[in-house]
């Protein structure tokens, strides 16, 4: 069922029930008011009767000597007659329930007799008070109004009857005008609210065609941000923005596929390469195998150590919590791996002092803490005249770490640069240095700065000129 | 025939540079854009292999100055990139063809023999037949009768040459520019050192030398005058 799913139809429905509630009760109220108001004026009426002829009847009885019981029945007689209202009927019964007068049938047609009044006033015991009651007889239903009345100790019962008929017509046609008026109001809102509904909904469902149709490939589309609605501008806006994050970062995901892929293709030319131009001859000279084997290997060693590059920042970039602290002397860690360099240096004629004095420590990751080393050693040597020079120190709340060499300076332009992934400042000779085994991908500097901050600490290039190039490692301790 | 690589990685340079002079070219290695430009602009080359990235000048742009240059030479590009706009981009700038790293230098080796034969309709055969010597530059075996003669890469290259272009006469200039690299040295001897061995290995005994030479013109390559 997709149309009850559908917010617009909901909309209606909610608008529709909710109208129809108010409808119901506005009606509603209106006709028992309306019921009740109708009922009070003949109620009125009714009692203005009672009243005119209680007036007249007292005035009869204090004008003759009326203490007879023939006076006195003359006396309602006179009364009676006084009362001439077309529709209403008087009739006046003695204390014993015995029917003294009546108003003429002839200027009221109402089909009913003392008789039938007697028999009805027979049901009800208490007559001592006025009260107002509905009688039906047969097809025919009345409003009576008992009124007991004592004029010089005589007891009286006066009853005035009027005909319900017209009151019963008249709230009927109200009845029917409700009945039908509601339904065909909430017909014509139902209708409207679906429209208007329609009409709200169409810049959304534009909008959300307009998204359906972004892939990967149209990233770069936006939603018409317009003089639309606020609310509608704003999701416009919250969409455009989402789309330019997810463009954003699909476009770095593409890019680190690309240099990956690039990285990883260069060695395997290379070894594939070596390898298909060896076997090309039948024949060749013990040496020239050997050359070729060892390219491969150093080739493979550098393939493997990218992979494992690559995978470390994949998993940086999962978010995957990986740190496992231990209590450890980073200065040890740093000693260690500095003499693992020492052969390397010799090899390219770099000189490594270790000016690190103090001892530091420390809960940390020895592992991710060494190959954070491992990377800015190496880097130093890579680019190092002569000298590379590690320094430590103790600040009031951290640890920093500095590791300098006398290379050529960062270009400027480059400098914000190196922490991104596969930069090179110079693609040609960092490559070509073959006395490191497998050179760097432009991802050493990338992860050292990550491991910094998985330690709540910074890596930063803190000075770049003719002199020295220096990168500093600080750590909270 | 001479081929100029323009590629930075000298890793990479180190097996393509041995892989085709082994396969009997004559070739010259450029280390980035502008000694590419360079060696385009001084030597007659049948191909130019350019690397996409490469320091100063990259491979597209080297490619769109050469044929700015006017050189119709056909351009081999090579690229780690395989993205299709790369593609587009290298062929939009003037190249031939595009190959992806890692590639197999066998169809690498094939995909340059294709350029020559389009470039040039002496190139059309793939299999050289002159009576019944045979010659087969995809293999590097030439056959005279039944019996292989075993020839260096340097002399295949410059025999394949006299055979690609049989009957007409080749200076020394002309044999130099096509089959020796830039170590190639013009006051030497050398031209007339080879066709000499090649001519011992070549010929029969009985019949007259298929390559002969033209006095202060050059040699001229023709099929055995007794057919």
């Amino acid at each position: 069922m997709k149309i009850l799913n559908s917010a617009k139809f909901r909309l209606t429905l909610w608008y529709v029930g909710v109208l129809s509630c108010i409808l119901i009760i506005f009606a509603g109220a209106t006709y028992l008011m309306f019921t009740s108001f109708v009922y009070a004026q003949v109620d009125s009426t009714l009692v203005e009767i009672a009243n005119s002829f209680e007036n007249t009847f007292r005035s009869e009885v204090v004008d003759e000597d009326s203490k007879s019981d023939k006076k006195f029945v003359e006396a309602v007689n006179e009364a009676t007659l006084e009362v001439r209202f077309k529709n209403y009927r008087l009739f006046v019964f003695s204390e014993r329930n015995k029917l003294l007068s009546q108003t003429d049938s002839t200027n009221a047609d109402i089909a009913l007799s003392g008789e039938k009044l007697m028999e009805v006033l027979a049901n009800y015991k208490n007559l001592s008070a006025a009260q107002t009651t509905d009688l039906q007889i047969g097809d025919n239903s009345f409003r009576l109004l008992f009124q007991p009345m004592r004029v010089n100790d005589r007891e009286l019962f006066l009853i005035i009857a009027t005909p319900l008929d017209d009151v019963q017509e008249l709230l009927q046609n109200v009845r029917i005008s409700f009945l039908l008026g509601v339904p065909v109001a909430l017909a014509f809102a139902s209708v409207g609210g679906f429209l208007l509904a329609r009409k709200s909904f169409s810049p959304i469902v534009e909008m959300s065609d307009r998204v359906s149709r972004i892939t990967a490939r149209n990233l770069y589309e936006r939603l018409p941000v317009g003089n639309s609605d606020e609310e509608l501008k704003n999701l416009a806006q919250s969409f455009n923005h989402l789309l330019e994050r997810l463009k954003l970062s699909f476009e770095q995901q593409q890019r680190f596929m690309a240099d990956a892929s690039h990285e990883l293709r260069t060695p395997v030319s290379i070894i594939r390469g070596e390898a298909e131009v060896s076997l090309t001859k039948e024949k060749r000279s013990t040496k020239e195998y050997k050359e070729t084997l060892l390219i491969i290997q150093s080739e493979s060693e550098r393939m493997s150590k990218i992979i494992e590059e690559l995978f470390m920042l994949s998993r940086a970039d999962s978010g995957e919590k990986m740190l496992t602290r231990s209590s450890i002397y980073i200065d040890d860690v740093l000693g260690e791996t500095i003499r693992s360099f020492r052969t390397i240096a010799q090899k390219m004629s770099v000189k490594i002092e270790n000016e690190v004095d103090i001892e530091m420590p420390a809960q940390a990751d020895p592992a991710l803490l060494r190959r954070l080393f491992v990377n800015l050693t190496d880097n130093a040597i890579k680019h190092a005249r002569s000298l590379v020079k590690v320094e430590a120190a103790r600040e009031t709340n951290r640890y920093v770490i500095t590791f300098s060499n006398d290379g050529d300076p960062v270009p400027a332009i480059s400098a914000s640069d190196i922490f991104d992934r596969f930069y090179r400042v110079d693609k040609a000779r960092s490559r070509d240095n073959g006395a490191l085994p497998g050179g760097g991908a432009g991802l050493g500097l990338p992860i050292a700065r990550w491991i910094a901050e998985m330690h709540a600490g910074t890596l930063q290039l803190t000075r770049s000129d003719q002199h020295v190039t220096t990168f500093t490692f600080s750590m909270p301790i | 025939m001479r081929i100029l690589l323009a590629e930075d990685d000298e890793r990479i340079s180190r097996f393509i540079l041995k892989g085709l002079r082994e396969a009997a070219f004559a070739v010259d290695h450029a280390c980035n854009g502008e000694e590419a430009l360079y060696h385009a602009s001084i030597n007659f080359y049948d191909v130019i292999i350019l690397d996409v990235m490469m320091p100063l000048v990259d491979g597209f742009e080297v490619c769109r100055q050469i044929r700015e240059n006017g050189l119709e030479t056909p351009i081999l590009m090579l690229t780690a990139r395989d993205a299709v706009h790369d593609r587009i981009t290298g062929l939009d700038a003037g190249a031939d063809d595009y190959l992806v790293k890692p590639f197999a230098f066998g169809e690498f080796l094939a995909r340059i023999r294709a350029l020559l034969r389009r470039k040039d309709k002496n190139f059309a055969d793939t299999v050289i037949t002159f009576g019944d010597l045979r010659i087969d530059p995809k293999s590097q075996t030439v056959f005279r009768g039944k019996t292989e003669i075993s020839l260096t890469a340097k002399e295949f290259t410059v025999l394949e040459y006299f055979a690609r272009h049989e009957g007409r006469v080749i200076g020394r200039e002309e044999l130099s520019e096509h089959c020796w690299d830039e170590t190639f040295d013009p006051f030497s001897n050398s031209i007339e050192v080879f066709v000499n061995r090649l001519r011992k290995k070549i010929d029969r005994a009985d019949e007259a030398s298929l390559i002969q030479t033209r006095r202060g013109a050059g040699y001229i390559f023709q099929a055995s005058s007794n057919e």
